[in-house]
């Protein structure tokens, strides 16, 4: 019903359980492509149940997940990232031991072609691959994020705030149409949330990235989106613009706190 | 590169170091020096050994792809050393085919049942891994020791010599280098690609892992297939340089050696793989050296003594480098050369 022509992803009564629990019940909302979207709800609602179902990690019971008119149930986890679906994790998931570049690198994973031979002989195509993406990561994402000063460093021991950012950054290196973030500004300072939701919105902006957010920052969640859907229990509770979900009477019981 | 705009994090960090390998070149370089120049001025004695080392360097790099790299615990890697030693003994038997080749077959041979034998990591992960991996210890034993028709049993291979460019031991060593050193620049540049970053990322968090688009389960199969293909190159060496292959080369002690040298050497480390296996394939001929020097008591028995003593000190070592010092030797030799202490905070991971 809410599938427009535009809707990138399209989430059509998509039910998950786990035993006889139902983390999802009969969710549908769409998101439209080159708009923030944005889902609110109390914890334990069955918000990153979502995303871990479009991320392909579990399979949904029923209803249908659909990203750009294809169905994306039934494909493997790792193919998403080719299709342009990126995401970053609550718990930060980058990868200690390496570098930050090395990091940002690993989210373009799916573009590169090198295989065994070519990477064991580091011959001409696989050289010219890593340097390529080196330098459009430098172009594209490092000074973007402003994460020069880290280039180099090891992940391992960087503040908090700023191993979001690089997550961001690995999700931006795949050049993703859809970009799933997961809390992206829970546990940080006010001055971080801000800068962290300046970036979002300039990643909308510059790239044309349609994004699909979960927040409990309602500050946050309401200056940045285009469309907000609300869920509690795993049921949509409400949806629509910002305002109108905010002064919803059932979301404020469930959620913002009835005064 | 640098930017212009106030950044509210990133000023507080000093600006660390970039990991370039300065001190992994410079060890490159000098080593490589020494072991060219070896046979000019070395003994029969040293010249063996140092063949020996190189043998089993490429072995225990092959074992740190699998375990240090891609986190998959094996203990069954000598079995894979015994498939390269016995592929390459027969096609020497009754093809007469020439040392490169036969590393070839031996590598290859021993890929295809390595990537068999990684299949249990696909499901399971750490010790019980680790004990999975023992049915391809015990499975490829059996079969080395039963297969008698073709394995030739306990008696196993024997083998005609090797002479590589006319000029007999020296020229075995030259070959063996040459083996080894492109096998250490293949692995380096390995992990300078997405490939070599895919293993990492597999060990670090598999499910991250899948969201960037790395397929877990053809990299954690190519993680254990490549490590194989290392250990049966390395096998196919062992059958040239001892001129024997037969099922007691090739037990579970022979993997727990080269496990203790990956741990000893420091894991995800090719360099530190050199110094791990020439540690643990020079000690027990330091220790022999250690115990004939000590007074004789009565009617002890040195060589009675060495065999048991080398398994005490294998275990003892692992536990001791995983306790104070899980770089390994890598680690201690990055400390000593005053370079900064990275990846001290992912080891607690």
């Amino acid at each position: 019903m809410t599938a427009a022509m535009t809707a990138l992803l399209d989430i059509d009564r998509v039910s998950v359980s786990f035993g006889g629990v139902k983390a999802m019940d009969e969710v549908s909302f769409a998101a439209e492509e080159g708009k923030v979207t944005s889902i609110i709800g109390p914890n334990g609602a069955g918000k990153t149940t979502l995303f871990n179902v479009i991320s392909g990690f579990y399979t949904a019971k029923s209803g249908a997940i659909s990203f750009d008119g294809t169905r994306l149930d039934g494909a493997p986890a790792h193919a998403r990232s080719e299709l342009g679906i990126a995401r970053t994790f609550q718990n930060i998931a980058l990868f200690a031991g390496l570098t930050v570049l090395e990091n940002i690198k690993l989210g373009a994973h799916a573009q590169l072609k090198s295989g065994l031979f070519r990477s064991a002989l580091w011959l001409g195509p696989a050289r010219h691959e890593e340097r390529t993406l080196t330098q459009r990561i430098d172009d594209e994402i490092i000074d973007f994020l402003e994460l020069g000063a880290v280039r180099d460093a090891q992940v391992a021991g960087l503040p908090y705030g700023l191993q979001k950012r690089i997550e961001l950054a690995r999700a931006l290196a795949a050049r993703p149409r859809l970009l799933l973030l997961d809390e992206p500004v829970a546990g940080m300072t006010p001055p971080e949330k801000e800068k962290m939701a300046d970036y979002v919105r300039k990643t909308v902006d510059r790239f044309g990235t349609t994004v699909l957010l979960i927040d409990h920052d309602m500050g946050m969640v309401m200056g940045l989106s285009d469309h907000v859907v609300a869920v509690n229990f795993g049921k949509v509770i409400a949806q629509g613009r910002p305002e109108t979900v905010r002064n919803d009477r059932e979301v404020v019981e469930a959620y913002l706190g009835a005064a | 590169m640098t930017q212009s705009t106030v950044d509210p994090i990133a000023p507080q960090i000093a600006s660390q170091p970039r990991r370039t390998p300065y001190f992994e070149w410079t060890a490159v370089v000098v080593l490589g020096l020494i072991a060219l120049t070896l046979p000019a001025y070395a003994s029969v004695y040293v010249l063996y050994m140092a063949s020996l080392v190189a043998i089993n360097s490429i072995a225990t790099v092959g074992l740190n792809l699998t375990v240090g790299y891609a986190g998959l615990l094996s203990i069954g890697h000598s079995a894979f050393i015994g498939v390269g030693a016995y592929a390459a003994g027969l096609s020497m038997i009754h093809l007469g085919t020439p040392l490169f080749l036969n590393v070839i077959i031996g590598g290859v041979a021993a890929f295809l049942v390595g990537l068999v034998f990684g299949i249990p990591s696909l499901r399971i992960k750490g010790v019980y891994l680790a004990i999975a991996t023992l049915a391809a210890q015990y499975s490829l034993y059996f079969i080395f020791q039963q297969w008698t028709s073709v394995t030739g049993g306990d008696r196993g291979l024997s083998l005609p010599p090797t002479d590589l460019f006319g000029m007999g031991d020296t020229g075995f060593y030259y070959g063996v280098l040459l083996i080894a050193a492109i096998l250490f620049v293949a692995a380096s540049n390995l992990f300078r690609t997405r490939l070599g970053r895919s293993f990492i990322a597999v060990r670090e968090r598999d499910y991250a892992a899948q969201v960037l688009g790395i397929n877990v389960v053809r990299a954690k199969l190519l993680a254990f297939g490549i490590g194989a293909a290392f250990a049966g190159v390395s096998g196919a060496l062992t059958a040239h340089f001892l001129r024997l292959v037969n099922p007691d080369q090739f037990t579970l002690l022979v993997s727990v050696f080269f496990l203790a040298a990956v741990v000893v050497g420091g894991r995800a480390s090719i360099v530190g793989s050199i110094l791990g296996a020439a540690f643990m394939t020079l000690l027990p001929e330091l220790l022999r050296e250690i115990l004939s020097a000590m007074p004789t008591q009565g009617q002890t028995n040195v060589a009675g003594l060495l065999s048991p003593l080398r398994e005490i000190i294998f275990g003892l070592l692992i536990i001791g480098f995983l306790m104070f010092e899980p770089r390994g030797l890598k680690g201690i030799l990055d400390r000593i050369t005053g370079r900064q202490d990275r990846a001290a905070e992912s080891e607690a991971d």
